[in-house]
């Protein structure tokens, strides 16, 4: 079993893959509005450079620190979600306000408290087993805070991601079926009343169901994803030939770069990437199932559930499997600090194989060397 | 949900690509003999964009003095918040390559596609006129406007969303059809005698409107037509829309009228073929008839005595053409008017043709079927009239009259043929002879002398009728009418000419027949 190698190089080729699929789709618009063609093609490689440090930093992570700041680790993640409501410091966009601008680098708060709820439930959880009611209560308190925070962003698709792993981790933590039933039946009505809330989200999903409806409105966005995947095929127009690019797919390089893939690559290029997912997953999955301690299980498949539910929401929106709803493509949209969010928690993961072997003497020497040199 | 990804291409090549219309180039209109009579021509509009003009005074005096434009409106023109100005259309492509080459600034052209008629004010009701995109809307212009027009090409240009042309992507040409020619009846040499005619009469008899058909009476081929006033077809006058109605009306085939005598010559053949009547039939003009108690009377109200069926003719005689139509009797006179197509449209390729009337066959009265007999209480357009008279002089067959020969496409296929079959046997051949023969004593020693050219043996019968208007007479209103055919041996031409409300003499004999003369003086 290479499973620490496969989220390694997986984790890779899909990044790499992700700057020339961004440069594809964003290169004329780019041009177009900022100057510069490869406008997002550098910030993703700048991403995808500090993106190689915090995988890094990720597998030099020790679980135990991880314990011991769990709450600090949650604190941080409900610190940036909350500073967003403060006038002034949430960048928004398209009438959400998602970002934190810190000058260098956008961030995108809920890409670290997803992540960040995780780490912190494992790690909770594995002290306190969510085998009773009473025991639930510390586990929800802060899971479902995380997702009403995000959901007042308002981020509905993320709080679907959180939401999902939330249940994933309290199910592998050992809730019992009384609960986790409740809890599903929860979910169910809770989220019907969500969609109903926001006037917008019950126009999306009229143009889901007929997007030729509102062809200019609503139904826009899916058609014009309708149109790269129907143009793409079997086979594809050809890696940098896509027609939808030229300013009729929006979020072409973001959310809607899968279409663009399908395009330009068709069926058998978006098999290839579904199925370097499916590595990343299965190994994520594998991890967990031969952890040592439940801890290192829960951090593994929370880690690995949000990688693969909000893999396939995106792939599910692009394709009109689900109502639309902005979601990035973990590692190959366009997004820098989303891109650093998740190589790290790539190299959390690959670290939790516990697979000991040669990758981390040569990283031993190269540090030894740098230091010899300073 | 199921989509298609076939479907989804076109739909999304729909919206990759920007196409813009070629128009195509409309189809020519020529005389029997290949005579260019409407045709198409690139010119070229000039516009300027007062915010792109950067030395507005050079730019207003090289416009202006190449437009033949006035210098001080063109500047206010390109000194105002106006985006764009059309300066000019129509423009030849030389002029525009003179003005570009000038150092003008903010004017740039486009193409466009007019249509020109070489020969102006020429058959022109009946050609009719297009509308400034080449759509035809009046006469055959109109009628025949699908063969004509063609089918426009497109430019597919690859483009972004908001239209920008993409630099690498290839743009795709599709050519356009040009339009199918028609080729019409019409002889240019007969058009110019016809319009040259009409011309002089509408001069001489200062008539409201003088109109004339030269039909080929044995296949219903119009060889002229003509009606004055008209108006040049290269600059239809748009700006009263009340008049050019009124002058692009084709009113030989959308109006009818009383044919008063010319319709005598429909009694005498239905009158000779019935037997009843023969060429020794002899008639009694007191200068009226006495029938059903009412007196009806001739137009010579002195009489016209004991007069042969020949002369009765001949001088046009009313009595005897009441004797006829009595004589054969409403069954056989309203079989053989029908017969004759009098109430029936001919089925010409113009729009808008009327139908004749007359009074319904089951309460006609003899008083009133006496008046028909030579030519009142009947209306009918000047096209149905011609066709009964072709029938009467022709060997009795009734024609289709129509001025579209054959449609020839683009690439060269006839795509349409005009139907020039005929009905046979509406009279007898030898009563046809006979009336042929009848008809030749008009021009020679009656009514229709004035129609005489040396050397053509003529036949023809003059008509002259009140106008009735509000239902009533209307007092020194008429229409005079000349039918004429040549030769009379066997007859190649029959032309009808109308001479609406004359001023003066009004006698067809007088008004009417020298200008059918005159026609038929320029064809032999």
């Amino acid at each position: 079993m290479h499973l620490r190698r496969n989220v390694i190089l997986s984790t890779l080729a899909l990044s790499l893959f992700g700057i020339v699929m961004i440069y594809s789709a964003s290169s004329y618009s780019a041009e177009l509005h900022t100057g510069d063609a490869f406008f997002y093609v550098k910030k993703q490689a700048l991403g995808f450079i500090a993106g190689c440090v915090t995988m890094a930093c990720g597998y030099f992570v020790k679980e135990e620190w991880l314990a011991k700041f769990k709450w600090a680790i949650y604190g941080v993640s409900m610190v940036l979600l909350l500073v967003l409501f403060i006038p002034g410091v949430g960048q928004s966009s398209y009438g959400a306000t998602r970002w934190i601008d810190l000058g260098f680098i956008t961030l995108q708060s809920s890409e670290i408290a997803k992540f960040g709820l995780v780490i912190f439930l494992a790690c909770y959880l594995y002290e306190h087993p969510p085998t009773s009611l009473k025991a639930l209560i510390v586990p929800l308190v802060t899971g479902l805070s995380t997702c009403i925070a995000v959901m007042l962003e308002p981020n509905m698709s993320i709080t679907l991601v959180i939401g999902a792993s939330l249940m994933v981790m309290l199910f592998i933590g050992g809730m019992k079926s009384k609960h986790i039933t409740a809890a599903v039946i929860a979910v169910c009505i809770a989220i019907p009343l969500l969609i109903i809330l926001e006037p917008y989200r019950v126009k999306r999903l009229v143009a889901f169901v007929d997007p030729w409806a509102n062809p200019k409105g609503e139904g826009y966005q899916l058609i014009q994803s309708y149109y790269a995947l129907g143009s793409g095929g079997l086979f594809g127009v050809g890696l940098f030939n896509s027609r939808q690019k030229y300013l009729y797919l929006p979020f072409a390089e973001s959310d809607f770069i899968f279409s663009v893939i399908g395009e330009e690559l068709g069926i058998i290029g978006c098999l290839v990437v579904i199925a370097v997912y499916l590595v990343l997953i299965w190994s994520g999955i594998k991890i967990a199932l031969k952890a040592e301690s439940n801890r290192t299980r829960m951090l593994a498949a929370g880690i690995t559930a949000i990688i693969a539910i909000q893999t396939l929401l995106n792939i599910a929106v692009v394709s009109g499997a689900v109502p639309p709803t902005g979601v990035p493509l973990p590692y190959i949209s366009s997004g820098g600090s989303s891109l650093m969010v998740f190589m790290f928690a790539s190299g959390l993961l690959a670290r939790l194989s516990g697979e000991k072997s040669g990758v981390k003497i040569p990283f031993k020497r190269e540090f030894k060397l740098k230091a010899q040199k300073i | 949900m199921v989509v298609s990804g076939e479907s989804l291409q076109v739909r999304a090549l729909e919206q990759w690509y920007r196409d813009v219309p070629l128009k195509a180039e409309r189809g020519e209109i020529l005389d029997a003999n290949g005579v260019l009579l409407a045709s198409s021509q690139t010119t070229y509009v000039i516009y300027a964009r007062p915010i792109s003009c950067t030395n507005k005074e050079l730019t207003a005096r090289v416009l202006s003095e190449k437009l033949s434009l006035n210098y001080e409106k063109l500047l206010a023109k390109l000194n105002s918040k106006t985006s764009e100005i059309t300066v000019k259309k129509g423009v030849d492509k030389s002029v525009v390559l003179d003005i570009l080459s000038l150092g003008v600034t903010g004017v740039f052209v486009s193409r466009s596609i007019e249509r020109v008629y070489p020969y102006g004010d020429f058959l022109t009701q009946v050609m009719g006129f297009t509308n400034v995109d080449c759509v035809g809307q009046t006469g055959l212009e109109s009628y025949y406007n699908s063969y004509l027009q063609g089918r426009d090409g497109y430019v597919c240009v690859a483009s972004d969303l908001v239209g920008r042309k993409l630099s690498d992507d290839a743009t795709y040409y599709v050519e356009g059809v040009k339009g199918a020619s028609v080729t019409l009846t019409i002889q240019k040499n007969i058009q110019d005698a016809l319009e040259n005619a009409v011309e002089s009469c509408a001069l001489n008899t200062k008539a409201k409107s003088v109109s004339a058909i030269v039909m080929d009476p044995t296949d219903g081929s119009i060889l002229a037509m003509g009606t004055t006033p008209s108006f040049d077809l290269n600059d239809v006058p748009r700006d009263d829309v009340a008049t050019l109605m009124k002058l692009s009306r084709v009113s030989l085939v959308s109006d009818v009228f009383e044919p008063g005598s010319t319709f005598k010559m429909v009694t005498a053949a239905l009158g000779l073929d019935s037997g009843k009547i023969t060429t020794g039939y002899r008639s009694y003009c007191g200068g009226a008839l006495v029938v059903d108690g009412q007196r009806i009377k001739c137009w010579r109200t002195i009489g016209h005595g004991s007069q042969s069926f020949s002369e009765g003719v001949a001088s046009s005689c009313n009595c005897l053409f009441m004797n006829i139509a009595l004589s054969v009797g409403v069954d056989y006179f309203y079989e053989g008017m029908a017969k004759f197509g009098v109430t029936q449209k001919t089925g010409i390729d113009i729009s808008g043709e009327a139908s004749g009337l007359t009074i319904p066959q089951e309460s006609v009265k003899n008083v009133d079927l006496a008046r028909i007999g030579f030519g009142q209480a009947v209306a009918m357009t000047p096209i149905e009239l011609l066709r009964a008279c072709s029938a009467v002089i022709n060997g009795g067959n009734l024609v289709t009259p129509h001025i579209c020969s054959h449609i020839t496409a683009s690439d060269g296929s006839v795509i349409y043929q005009a139907d020039s079959s005929v009905t046979r046997g509406i009279i007898k051949e030898s009563t046809s002879a006979t009336m042929r023969e009848v008809l030749e004593t008009v021009v020679l020693t009656g009514s229709g002398k004035g129609a005489q050219v040396e050397g053509v043996r003529i036949g023809g019968k003059t008509g002259t009728a009140q106008k009735y208007e509000n239902g009533a007479i209307a007092r020194g209103k008429y229409v005079s009418t000349f039918v004429g055919f040549a030769p009379v041996e066997s007859p190649k031409y029959i032309a009808l000419i109308v001479v609406d409300e004359p001023v003066g003499a009004y006698y067809g004999g007088l008004v009417a027949a020298p200008y059918v003369g005159q026609i038929f003086k320029s064809i032999f």
